[in-house]
């Protein structure tokens, strides 16, 4: 039988049962809209992890306290408490890491600020003024912080723009003090640190991805250590290395040092892990893909579900057009001409709801990219395996039903009634 | 394959059309898949031995239950005997496989059939180009138009089966059936489902045909459209009991073999089959 003939009978029956085909397409449609919708989450998620990583500074090296971890960066409460200043200092020597451009220590945690009637719950980080350069950041209102600062501990500190507007609402913070409060217990007394504004950051402008890295306080890392936190281990030591080429050697110096100044010979029980950029990029981007599957697979599911639908309409309809079938074969239809018939017409129904899909799950990641603050990418791959999958899924669930329908004998056909 | 000839009725014809030998069909198996005891199996056709000739007009009769339809099935190739050897317009067709039968009734047989089983939502000449849709003949809709207005139904063309009446739409299946320029045309009870002056109208398209020299099988169990054929094959339990022209019938010259075989039960069920 000649394909355009095939395909007009197959439009021809899904015209004679349109609140039924609509049903059916309806089905698929809404498994194709949700893998579409899912996976461009999924993507999204995946950009802004990206995005954020990249942003964290240049061509970052980062020595972290405990043994080499798989996760992404460590919590700032918890882990180890292996890195110390010492440690710094021990880097920072001349010709210790030839090709570090700049390194900085950094001692955070988090802390209750509070000013006036604001308060918010935000980062506290302890460094030295080569944090703008290693961390990528710009001043936007005052100065940062200086050298002499550093070794006077002064109670100065240089906030995030996101933290900005959480405590001053607005107002200009250069000069403004805000207070950093500490219980040691439920019943303990409120011990308070006062620091003065002296410089904002300007916006990194990721603020919505998975951490704001705009809502922060940072301070003189003697303050820190001396006033704020009580300690001299620090979180992280961020090494910033003079060109993407030379990061993996100073990834390795970095190792040789610190192994050196921990008493250890064996690299592979080191207390602390150095982590490169892409060390973190690829990671990150690998949990990203993780969950991208994820989401694609909750999403097959209802695509499953519809394809089934679509199963069970052929069954439907090659029952109901069992004497169509036997006037057909009777007629001099093969079983190929029967099989084609009805496997084009539950291709042409999942294809349709395919397409229809394909519409929704953008219009879908359009609202969820615009209305929340998950970012949402439709990629142009994403649409195309939605409607192939679509006419594939067509093709697989149809294929039981018109292997039923071929299959039928022309007599037992015709004499149903 | 050679067939031995039957006893002829019309002589010095070397290739038969229909050449039966035989032909024996049971319904349920030998392993009782039917029966309820063991062994038990229900003949249709008990060996039946038929020639019909190019050109000739013949009435299948016979009352329900006597195997009429399986004969009419066999003949049309929508189903394979048991035993036996059909030999249709020079092809062997009684060990053919499905699609091969389905190509051999899209060539030899026109169908005829009692419910018209017209496709509904599809226009007549849609309808009757369906034949040589699966021929992937590209001038089909013509030659349909040609068979539509053979059958006098040149201006409804464009109509759906719902929008013509009993009889036109039998009309339109007879066009249906003529548009393959088929061997034998197959009526099974065509007058079945319609009024007796509208099934008159369709018996006198089917004298028409036959003048014009088709070959006409009409399976029927009304004695008043067998009348109307050349030649008529009476069946009762299977079995072919009188094989005469309709005059030597209607003269009382020949009677069937074993009339009393009427009260008979409509098949016999045969044990240890």
């Amino acid at each position: 039988m000649p394909i355009l003939e095939t395909l007009r009978t197959a439009f021809g029956a899904t015209a004679a049962n349109k609140l039924r085909a609509a049903l059916t397409i309806l089905g698929i449609l809404v498994g194709v809209a949700a893998v579409i919708g899912m996976v461009s989450v999924g993507e999204g998620a995946s950009a802004a992890i990206s995005n954020t990583l990249q942003g964290l500074g240049t061509n970052l090296v980062l020595v972290s306290p405990g043994g080499v971890s798989t996760g992404l960066v460590r919590g700032a409460g918890g882990g180890a408490t292996t890195l110390t200043l010492d440690d710094v200092t021990a880097l920072q020597a001349a010709g210790a890491v030839g090709d570090a451009a700049a390194i900085e220590p950094e001692l955070s945690g988090r802390v209750q600020v509070v000013v006036g009637g604001s308060n918010t719950n935000t980062s506290v980080t302890g460094t030295t003024p080569a944090y703008l350069a290693v961390r990528n950041w710009t001043i936007a209102q005052g100065a940062f912080f200086t050298d002499s600062d550093v070794s006077s501990s002064a109670s100065v500190a240089v906030i995030g723009a996101t933290t900005a507007t959480n405590l001053f609402n607005g107002g200009d913070p250069v000069g403004q003090y805000i207070n950093l409060n500490f219980s040691a217990g439920r019943n303990a007394p409120v011990r308070t640190v006062r620091l003065q504004v002296v410089g904002v950051f300007r916006s990194k402008g990721t603020a919505g991805g998975f951490f704001n890295q705009d809502d922060q306080v940072v301070v003189p890392v003697t303050t820190a250590a001396q006033r704020v936190f009580g300690r001299t281990n620090v979180s992280t030591i961020a090494v910033s290395a003079t060109s993407q080429d030379t990061m993996s050697k100073v990834q390795l110096e970095v190792t040789q040092v610190l192994l050196g100044t921990h008493h250890i010979g064996d690299p592979t029980q080191a207390d602390f892990s150095v982590q490169t950029q892409q060390d973190l990029l690829s990671a990150a981007t690998s949990s990203a893909s993780t969950f991208t599957i994820l989401l694609a697979a909750i999403g097959s599911i209802s695509l499953l579900v519809g394809g089934i639908g679509i199963m069970n309409i052929m069954l439907v309809s090659v029952t109901e057009r069992t004497r169509e079938i036997g006037l057909r074969k009777a007629l001099g239809a093969r079983r190929s001409d029967i099989l084609g018939q009805f496997l084009v017409e539950a291709v042409f129904l999942t294809t349709l709801g395919g397409i229809a899909g394909a519409i929704v799950g953008i219009l879908v990641s359009v609202a969820i990219a615009n209305l929340t603050v998950v970012q949402a990418t439709v990629t142009p791959v994403s649409l195309l395996v939605a409607v192939g999958v679509s006419a594939a899924v067509g093709l697989v669930f149809g294929l039981y039903p018109a292997r039923r329908a071929a299959r039928l004998q022309p007599i037992v056909a015709l004499r149903t009634e | 394959m050679a067939v031995e000839a039957p006893p002829p009725l019309i002589a010095g014809r070397p290739i038969p059309l229909v050449a039966m030998r035989g032909i024996v069909k049971r319904y349920g198996s030998a392993d009782g898949s039917l029966g309820a005891a063991g062994s038990t199996a229900v003949y249709a056709l008990r060996g039946i031995d038929l020639r019909i000739d190019r050109g000739e007009f013949v009435a299948i009769v016979g009352p329900s239950g006597s195997g009429k339809s399986t004969l009419m099935n066999i003949l049309g190739c929508l189903d394979v005997a048991d035993r036996g050897v059909y030999v249709l317009a020079g092809v062997d067709v009684s060990q053919l496989g499905d699609d091969a039968l389905a190509s051999v009734r899209n060539r030899f047989v026109g169908f005829i059939f009692q419910q018209w089983n017209l496709l509904a939502r599809t226009s007549a000449v849609d309808n009757v180009a369906l034949p040589l849709a699966y021929r992937g003949d590209r001038d089909r809709r013509r030659k349909a138009l040609v068979a539509l207005k053979a059958v006098g139904l040149a201006e409804r063309g464009t109509h759906r089966p719902n929008q013509l009446s009993g009889g036109e739409q039998q009309r339109v299946a007879i066009a249906r059936a003529l548009v393959t320029q088929p061997a034998i045309l197959l009526a099974d009870e065509p007058t079945g489902s319609l009024d007796s002056a509208t099934g008159a109208g369709i018996m006198r398209l089917f004298s028409r045909l036959h003048e014009s020299g088709r070959t006409v099988i009409v399976v029927t169990h009304d004695s008043h459209v067998a009348d109307l054929a050349q030649r008529q094959v009476h069946l009762l339990d299977g079995q072919i009991v009188l094989d005469a022209p309709t005059e030597a019938i209607r003269s009382g010259r020949v009677t069937a073999s074993i009339p009393a075989a009427r009260s008979l039960p409509a098949m016999s069920r045969v044990a240890g089959a």
